[in-house]
């Protein structure tokens, strides 16, 4: 009996310790940086989270002033690092301001976005 | 808003299929005294009622699993979508804690399946949704800490015990209002003078494992602001339910129950006291089921502590 008490409470550990949530995620920081001045078009957009995101629920939409949205490849997740989002760029993105409007799912299942802009100037 | 309501819908159903599973195959064994050989034949509806409430945490399940899906992919038509569904089973997780729940669910209502009586069975009913109401402990805001993991495992585990045993009375005070047979009223009064000490010591977990979990999601910081965000309106109302519940259950401790031993005792027809029995424990499983809610709505939330 009293083993069988133990084995269950291990079961319900077991079970429970599988998913031990972690925080939402949050972006940590981008590249281009949130805010920044880059001379030259991206080849692509980094976004470091700080947590592993799921890369079938997490993206960018990236607008330019006119809100028109501009041509990406499609994403994927850093080899290196589960929580580094790569988003190619399939053309080269004219002077401008652009807005990265983004959505992440963490492990924890929550959904968070948000939004940062950065400008082209050559 | 749909989306959130349809998560809110399914972890109700889970919580309350799951507290009867194990609530109600549990009540047998320290209520009525019975072995787990004799209690699926002492209570022949017993099978039936374990298996619906098997069904009902397998489907609850699934929804639940499904509604956190559409939630991950923001439109409602994740829910249902194949290949969203098969991202949050492969890489969350959550989905891979969730698949081996469904899986030990849907093992349970196997095993309910065969007609005919088997202690093996009911010990694998209790030992399964033991295991699936504490594992809900691990999924939630309480799976970053041990302490608080622990709490609510307890917290859940607590409720079960007492939700199960209120429809179990329910269905052994409208037999015995039923056949109106003294025998039958007999095993009502039994089986709650049993429970009455067990359900002191029920409250006393409930209530503290209850603090623990508060210091955790609230804060004793924040109790200033107790009726400013909709998480603390909530807790408010289910403690209010709660609250209730407690003295429909002193009622039935110190007032409805010793009236009914009172009427076996003496000799007289026992129907005039088990009516009101019948209301009180019907009006305090409508409380109970109430809280369920509560709690359903609250998992959705962010608490006040971890803003």
């Amino acid at each position: 009996m009293k083993n069988g008490m133990i084995a269950l409470l291990a079961g319900a550990a077991a079970l429970s310790w599988v998913s031990t949530a972690d925080a939402h995620a949050a972006l940590k920081s981008a590249g281009p940086a949130p805010g920044s001045v880059v001379k030259t078009s991206p080849k692509a957009l980094r976004i470091q989270f700080s947590e592993a995101v799921v890369l079938g629920f997490t993206g960018v939409d990236v607008t330019n002033e006119k809100g028109e949205k501009q041509a990406l490849g499609s994403a994927s997740i850093s080899p290196s690092d589960k929580a580094q989002l790569i988003v190619p760029l399939t053309g080269d993105l004219a002077p401008g301001k652009y807005t990265v409007a983004w959505h992440a799912v963490g492990d924890d299942t929550h959904k968070v976005e948000g939004k940062y802009s950065f400008e082209v100037k050559p | 808003m749909t989306i959130a309501l349809g998560l809110i819908v399914s972890r109700f159903l889970h919580y309350l299929a799951l507290s009867l599973l194990f609530g109600a195959a549990l009540f047998p064994l320290y209520g009525l005294g019975l072995s787990p050989a004799r209690a699926e034949a002492s209570l022949p509806w017993l099978r039936g009622f374990l298996l619906l409430a098997a069904i009902a945490a397998l489907i609850s399940g699934l929804s639940w699993l499904s509604f956190a899906t559409a939630g991950m992919s923001g439109n409602l038509s994740g829910a249902i979508d194949p290949e969203s569904l098969s991202i949050v089973i492969g890489s969350t997780s959550f989905g891979r804690l969730w698949s081996l729940r469904l899986a030990l669910a849907a093992l349970v209502i196997l095993v309910l399946l065969p007609k005919g009586q088997s202690a093996a069975r009911l010990y694998a009913v209790l030992a399964a949704s033991f295991v699936l109401l504490a594992g809900i402990a691990g999924t939630g805001h309480a799976g970053e800490n041990l302490i608080h993991m622990i709490a609510d495992g307890i917290h859940l585990l607590a409720a079960a015990i007492w939700i199960g045993a209120l429809f179990v009375l329910l269905v052994l005070v409208t037999v015995a209002a039923d056949t109106q047979a003294n025998s039958a009223a007999a095993i009502v009064r039994h089986a709650l003078i049993r429970f009455s000490g067990i359900g002191t010591s029920l409250v006393a977990v409930l209530v503290l494992s209850g603090l623990v979990n508060s210091w955790y999601l609230i804060g004793f910081d924040k109790l200033d602001q107790l009726f400013v965000s909709r998480y603390e309106e909530i807790l408010l109302v289910k403690l209010a339910l709660f609250g209730a519940m407690l003295v429909i259950a002193a009622a039935n401790r110190f007032w409805l129950t010793p009236r009914l031993a009172a009427a076996l005792a003496s000799g007289s027809k026992p129907a005039a006291s088990i009516r009101p029995l019948g209301m009180s424990i019907l009006g305090e499983t409508v409380l109970g089921i109430g809280v369920l809610a509560a709690v359903a709505w609250l998992g959705t939330l962010q608490p006040p502590a971890l803003e």
